[in-house]
């Protein structure tokens, strides 16, 4: 009984402590489960579904705190919906809905913006399934990866930045109106080259091919280049008659010489300013020659206006200084025509020369040109010859037109001197023609163009005196009437010059 | 009796300063040839009495100044006959046995004088 007594007592007091066994153990538990929750290095929560099927955080971790910089106040009780934001929030409280109704575990990537920032987790969630089968409530863990998909981002970013600076490099590499080829090794093999480098190169080049495979001997200077080690700018270099400025410079790649070479065609530069310079000798020639044409009159007449004088001292002489005075006026003549010659330039070149048009005969004008120059032929000792077609009336310069005769007529008497000359005047397809033949040195085929241009002289000037404007004049003249000259010429056998004038409508 | 002159060649291509040289130097009294160019002063000099000066231009068509006194330098007599230069370019290269130059435009009074120096007095 003592025994069933004391049993009971013990009984009781083992209940007792029993009962306060348990209750320590379950707070040990507790406390257990608390400490290994926080333990854990990935957040953990719990979220129960109420009676309208809205589901609410019953429980987070530390872990979930510091993920989100949200406070227990703002999670525990509350509804997902009022902790997690869209866009997210759609995908888990329908993972949420998908894990209580079909009782499976579901994983998904969540990126979610928090207080704390953009936050990516790899999320876990079980349902939680009681004694009876049924799921009310689902226990998650989120893995948070942000570290590593920060990580991740900036790489691609970085990437995505190295990718748009490539292409804007290859970009400009492939417009850019200048040569580049990148070249390795001793044997000069291609590695890389622009579109523009393929086009100007006066080398067949291929990518993986050596750079002067058409060229060996252009191979040498390359290498003693590299091996100089210094940056070697060449410009203007001649290549097969054309003309290429470039830089070539060394560089050290993956333990390997190569060579960066960047140009430019300048065959249009360099033909540009040959012919600049060309023209700027024919001016300086021109000076020298015009200089000295002037000079000749000017010597006559320097003679002459100080022989006068000493005749006009006594009147003995009236003959001597009439003569004086007209061999003074016939040298102010010539002065006056190579002054009236540059003027002519000056104002072709301005376009300044007006014609005052009038009604004419030209065979009538050609028959007075060749009257006036009768004594210069004289002089020559050529035989000027007409053939002139009665009467071809036009509406043309009077003078110019003189002019252009006499001046075909004075290059016939000065390379055919001695030789005849054969002056003609016709009409033919609708178009006067005035035709000067002389049986002078003529003219090589490859100059017949050059004679009609400014300064343009084809035979040297110590041989064949003049300003060389004359062709050049003469074809203005007939250029602003509306017609044409043209040239048929031999060496040696003489040339014929024909010249076009439109004639007036009523005429045709 | 006619008197013999001093004769003096001027070779010059233009007939305007050709002539007013003749005349210039033939109103002091010298006779006077010319020629129009190197070719023809040469074909002129064995035509009259060997000259005392030769007045030659440079820049001249079949047979220029400088080509000329080549020539000329060739015949032991001729090369003795003293030649002034008349012209533009005092820059240029004078041809052989040149003895001056006269610069153009010529001034009458040195023309003159050249002569004198060359020939003497004239016989004007």
């Amino acid at each position: 009984m003592l025994a069933l007594a004391l049993g009971a007592m013990d009984v009781e007091a083992l209940s007792n402590n029993n009962a306060r066994r348990k209750k320590s153990d379950e707070e040990e538990l507790l406390q257990l489960r608390s400490l290994v929750f926080e333990a854990l290095a990935d957040v953990i929560f719990h979220v129960s579904m109420d009676a309208q099927g809205r589901f609410k955080f019953t429980f987070a971790n530390q872990k979930f705190f510091a993920a989100t910089g949200l406070q227990p106040t703002q999670v525990i009780g509350k509804y997902v919906d009022e902790v997690i934001p869209e866009p997210s929030l759609s995908v888990v409280l329908g993972n949420y809905r998908k894990a209580v109704l079909e009782k499976k575990t579901i994983q998904w990537n969540e990126t979610t913006v928090y207080p704390s920032g953009v936050r990516y987790g790899d999320v876990t969630i079980v349902p939680v399934i009681d004694s009876n089968g049924n799921c009310f409530s689902i226990v998650g863990t989120v893995h948070d990866i942000t570290p590593i998909k920060e990580a991740e981002n900036k790489q691609f970013n970085l990437l995505q930045e190295i990718h748009a600076r490539n292409q804007l490099l290859e970009t400009l590499i492939a417009n850019v109106p200048a040569a580049i080829i990148l070249s390795r090794g001793p044997d000069a093999i291609v590695q890389l080259m622009n579109p523009s480098a393929q086009k100007m190169s006066p080398f067949k080049i291929e990518v993986n091919r050596p750079l002067f495979e058409g060229a060996p001997h252009f191979l040498t200077g390359y290498l003693q280049q590299i091996k100089s080690g210094t940056t070697v700018n060449v410009v203007d270099r001649e290549i097969d008659g054309r003309y290429f400025t470039y830089v070539r410079i060394p560089l050290r790649m993956e333990g390997e010489d190569c060579v960066l070479t960047m140009g430019h065609e300048t065959t249009e530069e360099v033909v540009l300013r040959k012919q600049l310079e060309k023209e700027i000798d024919q001016r300086d020639d021109f000076i020298a020659i015009a200089s000295h044409e002037l000079r000749t009159p000017l010597t006559s007449l320097n003679i002459l206006l100080q022989l006068i004088p000493k005749y006009l001292k006594d009147s003995v002489f009236p003959d001597v200084v009439s003569t004086l005075f007209q061999r003074s006026l016939a040298q102010l003549k010539q002065f006056s025509n190579l002054v009236d010659s540059l003027l002519d330039v000056t104002r072709i070149r301005a376009n300044q020369i007006v014609l005052n048009r009038e009604k004419l005969d030209l065979s009538q004008v050609v028959h007075k040109v060749v009257d006036q120059s009768h004594e210069a032929s004289k002089d020559a000792g050529c035989n000027i010859t007409e053939e002139l077609t009665p009467v071809i009336l036009g509406d043309w310069d009077p003078l110019r037109i003189e002019q252009v005769i006499m001046n075909l007529l004075s290059n016939a008497m000065k390379y055919g001197a001695g030789k005849a000359i054969h002056v003609s005047t016709r009409v033919e397809s609708g178009v006067a023609k005035i035709v000067v033949i002389d049986e002078g040195i003529g003219i090589a085929k490859e100059d017949q163009e050059k004679i009609f241009n400014r300064f343009e002289r084809v035979v040297p000037v110590k041989k064949y005196r003049g300003l060389g404007l004359g062709l050049y004049i003469t074809s203005e003249i007939v250029r602003l009437h509306g017609g044409t000259i043209s040239v048929e010429s031999e060496l040696g056998k003489g040339s014929k010059f024909t010249v076009s004038l439109p004639l007036p409508q009523e005429n045709v | 009796m006619k008197r013999e002159c001093k004769s003096i060649l001027v070779v010059e291509d233009d007939d305007g300063i050709r002539d007013v040289m003749r005349f210039a130097l033939e109103t002091e009294g010298y006779s006077v040839f010319t020629a129009a160019n190197g070719k023809e002063g040469l074909e002129m000099l064995p035509r009259m009495s060997k000259p005392c000066l030769i007045l030659l231009d440079l820049m001249m068509p079949v047979m220029d100044g400088w080509e000329f006194s080549e020539a000329l330098e060739k015949d032991m007599v001729m090369a003795t006959i003293p030649i002034v230069v008349v012209s533009a370019f005092g820059d240029r290269k004078q041809p052989i046995g040149s003895k001056g130059l006269i610069k153009k435009p010529v001034d009458l009074e040195m023309l003159l004088q050249i002569a004198g120096r060359w020939c003497g007095a004239s016989c004007a």
